[in-house]
């Protein structure tokens, strides 16, 4: 039988479905007979929805003057597509960003 | 949003169409500026990073391939332009430049079942502006999380990253990005459960 701390230390896990098959049993049997661990696995079920809320929550927009920074940028590169040096160490950073996926 | 909507706007993006990129700035900038506050050891520094980050994405736009999705790109390049900062200033976490061996275990006294509480949440059973308060809360424990706890649960529980994409993106292990965004909810609970069953002899 699995044990208390066995248990809730693999909730992330359980909660994520990256618990294998066997294990996944385990937890469950250990669940149906322990009333505490099953609140605390709802208590955690319910703090990812929780934090997935926050998601729905209205962001912080870019200021106008950033907004209006942004887009006059975009026209001027739209205009003279090709950068200067100094916009090489950019592009370079962003071709890893990809190349890292 | 379909991968064929989001090619059609990276398209569009490449074309220098303004509407598209207006359409980037209104969908990303908070999202960037939450993932850079939780990166940065000041808002002043977090809002430098972010506009080194936009002035990466209008340098490297045209060449986006769509290998990853336009979310996962942007946060890739934001990261980047965090750690090159971290590595100049010593105000930045240890963890962002690779420092991750404190973090390798789970088993810890915040795992312990014996201190979970037995008081059910009266979340569904409450008004909506219960659940906004208990809201407030999560929000307020999030941002008192260290800061690597904080940006795995912000980039997997917030963002909806894939476990892969956040190793990734913060060159973490797979165990490393588990035992953080564990640590980072227990917590996260344990500040709930203080809230909601502030009487200690009713909750634990």
């Amino acid at each position: 039988m699995m044990t208390c701390k066995e248990a809730t230390d693999q909730v992330t896990d359980y909660l994520d479905g990256r618990v294998p098959h066997g294990k996944r049993i385990g937890i469950w049997l250990h669940l149906m007979m322990c009333v505490r661990c099953r609140s605390y696995v709802n208590q955690m079920r319910q703090v990812v929805e929780l934090i997935g809320d926050l998601s729905k929550q209205p962001l912080t927009t870019a200021p106008p003057d950033v907004r209006d920074a942004l887009m006059a940028e975009f026209r001027r590169r739209k205009n003279a597509p090709a950068d200067g040096p100094g916009h090489v160490e950019d592009g370079e950073d962003a071709e890893d960003a990809e190349d890292e996926r | 949003m379909t991968s064929d909507d989001e090619a059609t706007w990276v398209r569009r993006l490449k074309q220098g169409d303004e509407a598209a990129f207006e359409r980037l700035i209104d969908t990303y900038y908070g999202a960037m500026l939450r993932l850079a506050r939780s990166l940065c050891p000041d808002p002043a520094t977090a809002e430098d990073v972010v506009q080194e980050t936009w002035f990466a994405i209008l340098s490297a736009i045209a060449r986006f391939e769509g290998r990853s999705t336009l979310k996962t790109w942007i946060f890739a390049i934001l990261t980047n332009q965090a750690r090159k900062r971290a590595a100049k200033d010593r105000r930045f976490a240890a963890w962002l430049l690779g420092d991750t061996t404190e973090d390798e275990a789970i088993a810890g006294p915040d795992c312990a079942t014996a201190q979970a509480a037995m008081s059910p949440w009266p979340l569904d059973a409450e008004a909506k502006v219960h659940r906004d308060q208990v809201l407030t809360i999560v929000q307020e424990a999030i941002e008192n999380l260290p800061s690597n706890q904080r940006t795995v649960v912000i980039l997997r529980d917030i963002e909806g990253l894939e476990p892969a994409e956040v190793c990734e993106l913060l060159k973490i292990t797979d165990g490393n990005q588990r035992v953080l965004l564990h640590r980072g909810r227990v917590s996260i609970r344990n500040t709930a459960d203080q809230a909601l069953n502030p009487n200690p002899e009713m909750s634990r």
